[in-house]
Parts: structure tokens; sequence; C-alpha cells
């Protein structure tokens, strides 16, 4: 079940355009930045975009940085949200459970594809960056790869900060999917499951910002969101890091726990 | 009617519930029990956890800190990010190895700031504009940084200024960022603080203060500033190096900002009393402080250039300006910290004249300074 939901994702054009589409961006603004030679003023723009002329090593961090606050959650949502709802949408959900699969295998199956999908876009972000910004930015050697406290990066110490900061991204989404997949057991309507997850996700960014919502805070899903960002600093600073990892492994366990137990009793109708 | 789905499905609900209510538990409960769990009440005086406070300069210890300042001030060009500073939080991380050797870092998701504080120096790495900044020796005058306003720092300089007007008690002992604490509370003696108290809660075991929180005469926290994730011991000396950078503008400085700059040039020979406030300390060269105990002014005097400077971006802030005898004056006020910016009718004379006290002292202040100008120093007649 799991490889023909897998096999499913991996032949839909759908799937490679969203990502086609995600990787766009970061390009385009690759493309201004070496054309102009303009990055942002500092202070200004998405994290570490100021930082990436002559050191296009470090453009993978800032293409998710441009691409994670608005366009990668809105990708997962849709994706997520489609799941099952796009299954009862189409009216073959009912089929699918007429084979011999138990709903709770499907869920999972489901789940995989989900996270597939997830880990995928945000390689496929960090790849693209990676490429465009040797490419187009260059590593000129003029200006040395340096953490946000400007002691030197070697090119190891990028790579496994990069690699941790792509997996704390994927999961950070795989929370953001979780919302989507149990909304998407609720309703056959994907488009709903899809906007009610990104409704979550605007609410916990309001709530993040307000003083008053203080006490709650550390818990909202979006709350941790860019701590990737400690992984560039100089000692690394774990604590938010884990922190995050923790909250949207708390979202996660509950929400799919809520989807599995909702899905595997409810009637399915198409 | 019950049936063998909806009793499953009651089950599945049961568990999930059970299971999320668990978590909120374990998430919510456990930091709430953590910090109240009964602790032992203080066996000294408050004067011997003060004591003990002040002594605590030499403790070595890394953690995270945050500042959440209460104040409602403009933000005016030339001081840098006052402001945001005294009205804003402020997220850090510390490394302190001692009074000659720490490392505050001022974090946020764009990028950081990163103050080294060395023997005879102060280093401060800034990654957004990429600059490196040496300033060598120790300004008689400066604006405040964010490593000011870390809980010890700020918490020794509070107690350090507390007078024998000044009333101590102790407040019920409790737990911070899971460390055993004992609490003093500071009310200031003079009515004309706009401090109403400031409480400090001190590590038992180490005299570290971990957290300030002083309460404006409004009632209000007006400054709040607390330690997290301590961890006591020497950092090592790596992390209390400046970075190397070798791409970054440097520059070496004698003054790290316009006040300090500012006050080196003063050229006035600044009286030894202003409204019945004697001067802190015979220095009465640059920014001298007058007053004691909790209630402390301090004066600025101002090239006539900024001091127009600071009035226009003043009252494009909203404040007004007022004609008085022999000059005039600009208002700015906050709940804590009130200033007042004031020019002579000369032209020559100017000052910023600020304190955690009543704009009443303030203007006093002033109309001592516009009645009696000072005469310039030696150096400069």
């Amino acid at each position: 079940m799991i490889g023909v939901e897998l096999r499913k994702l991996l032949r839909r054009p759908r799937t490679w355009v969203s990502i086609g589409l995600l990787c766009l961006l970061p390009v385009v603004v690759a493309v201004f930045l070496a054309v102009t030679g303009i990055a942002p003023r500092p202070g200004q723009g998405p994290t570490l975009l100021a930082a990436v002329l002559g050191n296009g090593a470090l453009y993978p961090a800032a293409a998710l940085g441009i691409v994670l606050p608005f366009f990668l959650p809105i990708a997962v949502a849709v994706q997520a949200g489609e799941a099952v709802a796009g299954e009862a949408a189409a009216g073959t959900l009912r089929y699918l459970l007429v084979r011999p699969v138990g709903r709770t295998r499907l869920l999972v199956a489901k789940l995989v594809s989900v996270i597939a999908y997830t880990l995928l876009a945000v390689v496929a972000v960090a790849a693209t960056g990676y490429v465009t910004g040797v490419t187009l930015l260059g590593t000129s050697g003029q200006l040395a790869t340096t953490t946000l406290a400007g002691t030197a990066l070697t090119p190891a110490d990028l790579a496994w900060r990069t690699g941790v900061m792509v997996l704390y991204i994927g999961w950070s989404m795989v929370g953001v999917a979780s919302v989507s997949l149990f909304l998407s057991t609720l309703t056959d309507s994907p488009l709903a499951a899809a906007l009610g997850g990104l409704a979550v996700l605007v609410s916990s960014t309001v709530l993040v910002a307000l003083d008053a919502a203080g006490a709650v805070r550390d818990y909202l899903p979006t709350r941790y969101w860019l701590a990737w960002v400690d992984l560039f600093r100089d000692p690394v600073a774990w604590q938010d890091i884990q922190a995050g990892a923790l909250v949207q492994t708390g979202y996660v366990v509950v929400l799919l726990g809520a989807a599995w137990a909702n899905f595997a009793t409810r009637d399915v109708t198409n | 009617m019950s049936t063998v789905v909806t009793s499953q499905a009651r089950r599945r609900w049961l568990a999930v519930g059970s299971g999320t209510l668990l978590l909120a538990t374990l998430l919510g409960v456990g930091p709430w029990l953590r910090a109240t769990v009964a602790v032992e009440p203080a066996g000294t005086t408050p004067q011997a956890v003060l004591d003990r406070a002040l002594a605590s300069a030499d403790v070595a210890f890394s953690a995270t800190g945050e500042s959440r300042g209460g104040l409602a001030l403009p933000d005016l060009s030339g001081f840098g990010d006052l402001a945001a500073l005294l009205g804003g939080t402020t997220d850090t991380r510390v490394w302190w190895g001692g009074p000659r050797r720490w490392r505050v870092d001022t974090v946020d998701a764009l990028g950081e700031t990163d103050t080294y504080g060395q023997a005879g120096s102060v280093t401060t790495w800034d990654y957004e504009s990429r600059r490196l900044v040496t300033v060598v020796g120790d300004a008689s005058a400066r604006l405040p940084r964010a490593d000011d306003l870390l809980a010890p720092t700020a918490a020794r300089r509070l107690l350090g200024a507390v007078g024998p007007g000044d009333r101590i008690s102790s407040l019920p002992a409790r737990r911070v960022d899971g460390r055993v604490t004992d609490g003093v509370r500071v009310e200031p003696g003079d009515p004309r603080s706009t401090v109403a108290h400031a409480d400090v809660w001190v590590d038992r075991a180490t005299g570290l203060p971990l957290r300030l929180a002083v309460v404006g005469s409004g009632g209000t926290d007006a400054l709040v500033s607390e330690l997290s994730q301590v961890r006591l011991g020497q950092p090592d000396d790596a992390v209390l190096t400046p970075p190397a950078a070798p791409t970054a503008r440097r520059s070496v400085e004698s003054a790290p900002d316009l006040v300090a700059r500012v006050a080196a040039a003063s050229p006035w020979d600044m009286p030894d009393r202003l409204a019945g406030l004697g001067a802190v300390g015979p220095d009465l060269a640059g920014a001298p402080t007058y007053g004691d105990g909790l209630v402390r002014v301090a004066v600025l005097p101002l090239p006539p250039r900024t001091a127009e400077d600071v009035m226009r971006g003043a009252t494009s802030a909203g404040s007004a300006t007022e004609e008085v005898d022999g000059g005039r004056i600009v208002r700015i006020g906050s709940n804590l910290l009130n200033a007042v910016v004031v020019r002579g009718a000369d032209q020559w004379h100017a000052y910023v004249v600020t304190g955690l006290v009543d704009p009443a002292l303030l203007d006093a202040v002033a109309a001592d300074l516009l009645a009696d100008p000072p005469p310039p120093t030696r150096g400069f007649r």
C-alpha cells in the first residue's frame, strides 16, 4: 500500500509542478541578485539573504528562508489536505476501502506519502538553492563563509548544518501536514482541509507575535519555525531547535492520533 | 443504540484524548509544578542576600537571557537602539567568565550582534553590517547596551545604588529556571523616584541574580530581565574571543556612541550641586550624576547642533517645546525613565537631564542649570 501511494505521488505531474514552482522563486531571486549585485540591506529581507553575494554556499539556507513563511506551508497543506479528502471528492475512497486494505494501513500509507512529499520539497529547494547559489552567486573566495558570529565555516561545517536544517524544516512541515491530514479525514473537500491547515498557521503566527499570548506562545506550531537560523550561530544554539522539534512531535502525534480515531470508524459515503 | 463501531470509535477517541491530556499535563503542569514546588525559606537577612548579589560578579556561567522593557521612549536620532532596548524584548546568549572576560550575543531571526568584554576594551561584532568595532577604555558615560540589561548586571547596578534611605525586605524564596532563589525587594525611600519597587531573585547557591523585575510608580512592570538555561562554570576561551572575520569592516574607537563622544568633549565646569542634589563622586567632567540612593539624575552637556537635533526629534515624536526662564525645554517621558532636553537662551548651553525620577525634579535641575549656566573649564576658556 505504501509503495502504491509513493508511486502515485512520484508519477503525478502535480507533484513535480508544485515542487518546481517552489524552487522557481529562489532561482528568480538569485538571478536578480546576481544580475544587479544588490543584496537586501542588513536587517532586511529573508534570513541570510544579505550574506549570499559571493557566498553561494549559503544560498540553500537563504532559499529555504524565502519559501518557508508562505509557499512551502501552502504546498504541504494542499498535498496533505488532498490525501484523504481528495479521494473522497473524486469518489474513489469507497472503492479504495473495498479492497482488502485496513483503514489504518491506508492512513499510514497516505501519511508516508505526505511526509515523502514534504521532504522531497525541502530537499529540492535546498539542492536548487545550492546549485543556483554556487553557479550564479559564486564562491569567489573573497568572502569566507561565516557563521552569524563571524567565525569561519568549513565546507564540512556548512554541510552538516545545512543537512540538519533540511531535516528540521522538513519536520516542521510534517507538523503542518498533520493538521491538514486530520482535517482531510473530517471533510470531503480537499480545499477546506488545506485552507483549514493554513488558517491554523496564520492564527499561530498572529498569536506568536502577541505579547498577551505569552503564556501559550511556546506551544504554538509556528513558534520555533525560524529556529533553524540558530544552526548558523557559533556555538550552535540547540535549545530552540530541540524545543521546536518537540512541539512539532506533539502536534504530529496528537493530530495523527485524532486522524486515525476519526478515519478508522467514520462513515465513508463517497 | 450502541453498536460495535461506535464503541470502537469511543475507545479510539478515548485513547487519543487521554494521550493529549497526558501530553498537555506534562508540558503545562510540569513546569508550573517545578517552579512552585516548596522551597525552604531563606535563612539569611535581606541585607545578606543583597551583599551576596553584589559580590557575584566573578561567578562564571553561561545562560540565555531575556529582558522585556515597557518604556515608551521616542526613537531619537543618534541614540541608537535605546528605544527598542528599553521598550521591547531583547533575547540574549551569555557567556560570563568575569567582569573583564565575557560575551553577550543579542539574537534575532535576521542575525545577531555580539559584544565581547575584555580587559580594557569592548569589541562588538554586528553580523548584518559585518562590522567589528573595538572601543578602547571605559567611557565615563555611554548609552545602555543589551549586556547592561542582563539580570545579574542590571540587578548589581541597582542594588549597588541602594542608599541608607531606601528600604529592603525579603520576598518568599522561589525557583527561577529550576534553581532555588532568595528574593529581595527594594523600595526607594524618596517619593521623587519613579520606581515603586524592584524585586531581585538571587541564586541561593552562588549569589547570582537570576531575575529582576522593576515596577514603575504606575504599578506596571517597567523592566523584567531573567536568565534561563544557566550552566555554572568557566566558558571556553574560544567562545570569549572576538571573531577573526577577515572580510569585516574593522575600526578601533575611543567612544562607543554619541553620548560617550559628547561627554568626552563637554566644555563645561559642572556645579557640584543641582536642585539640592549633590554630585556623585568628585569627578564633574563629562556627564556627572547627582543624587543618592535610588534617586539619581544624570546631566549630559550637549553641543548646540546636537541639542537642536535632539529637540527636533523629540518634538516630531510628540513632545512639546516649552519656553522657560533662561531658555527652552522639551520633556520626554515614560512610565519609569524621564528626561528633559534643555537649551539655554545663549544658544551655547544645552543638556539632557535624565533619571528614574519625577519630572518635577528634572525641571528643578533644568531651572538651576539655566539660572546659573556653568562656566567653561580651564582648557576651553
